[in-house]
């Protein structure tokens, strides 16, 4: 059952991100929030600087997965609104 | 591809309240010295737990003696006896954390790490060879003490019978504080 975070980015409107095979999510930095994958994927949200030793973005996305989970299978997408402007995801 | 109901634990992990590098050379009088350090004022506690990451030693904190000095007590499999000059540190609160989220689904294996000589980490494998790996550190425990790997096996179990839409497991209470949670 496929399930995505639908993300605004700046200047793209909203881009989804797959949340299936989520392991771990981490607070990278003070502006970049990391969604590793079982298959060894890294997705990196690039967001507006919070500050130093805040995990807020990491909690966000954290509640959106757990959210988007506990939703019926016909939600397949789940809105999620990030309290940091999200500037850019990218995928290695 | 490997497909199941995806379940997390929900892992409390201790707040890091200071770090720097220590500046005199405390070694066998089990204290820590940052010249630039303020450890006064409750930023650090007793009961706190100080990584010496440049050796790899773990200390909880006895008592803040002043404002660039703790006094330490030495935990683990390998006890230090203070810490040297110039080593990278890291203290974390005893009673402050946030929640971090571990996959439970596609576990393969979780184990104690071997080559971790203070017995700090608990490794976890996902879906094969070829997936990712999850470590675990945390206050380091004595040697043999397979604890929080079992604990970690509890939790994997106790998350995967929960019924949708259930998502999340709460690990309330490992047996040793979790000082950080990141892929390997």
């Amino acid at each position: 059952m496929e399930k995505y975070l639908k993300i605004p980015v700046t200047d793209e409107a909203k881009q989804i991100v797959s949340i299936n095979d989520v392991k771990l999510v981490e607070q990278a930095s003070t502006t970049t929030v990391t969604l590793a994958y079982g298959s060894g994927k890294l997705v990196t949200l690039t967001h507006a600087a919070t500050g130093a030793n805040l995990e807020t973005m990491r909690d966000e996305v954290q509640n959106a997965i757990l959210d988007a989970l506990a939703t019926g299978w016909t939600a397949v997408s789940y809105d999620y609104n990030p309290s940091s402007a999200v500037s850019g995801i990218s995928i290695a | 591809m490997y497909s199941s109901m995806q379940k997390y634990a929900s892992i409390p992990v201790q707040s890091e309240v200071a770090s720097g590098t220590t500046t005199v050379d405390e070694t066998g009088n089990n204290e820590l010295q940052d010249g630039s350090a303020t450890f006064t004022g409750g930023v650090v506690n007793a009961g706190d737990v100080v990584w010496d990451e440049t050796d790899d030693r773990m200390y909880t904190v006895s008592s803040v003696v002043n404002a660039n000095t703790l006094a330490l007590t030495p935990i683990g499999a390998t006890l230090g006896t203070g810490v040297n000059t110039g080593k990278t540190y890291s203290v974390y609160s005893a009673t402050v954390s946030a929640n971090q989220l571990v996959a439970t689904d596609g576990v393969v294996i979780v184990e104690n790490a071997s080559a971790d000589a203070i017995n700090s980490e608990v490794n976890i494998q996902y879906c094969g060879v070829s997936g990712i790996s999850v470590k675990i550190r945390h206050a380091a425990v004595a040697a043999g003490n397979e604890e929080m790997r079992d604990g970690f096996e509890d939790v994997v179990e106790n998350s995967l019978i929960q019924a949708w839409p259930e998502v999340e497991y709460k690990w309330d209470v490992p047996s040793s504080l979790v000082i950080g949670i990141a892929k390997v």
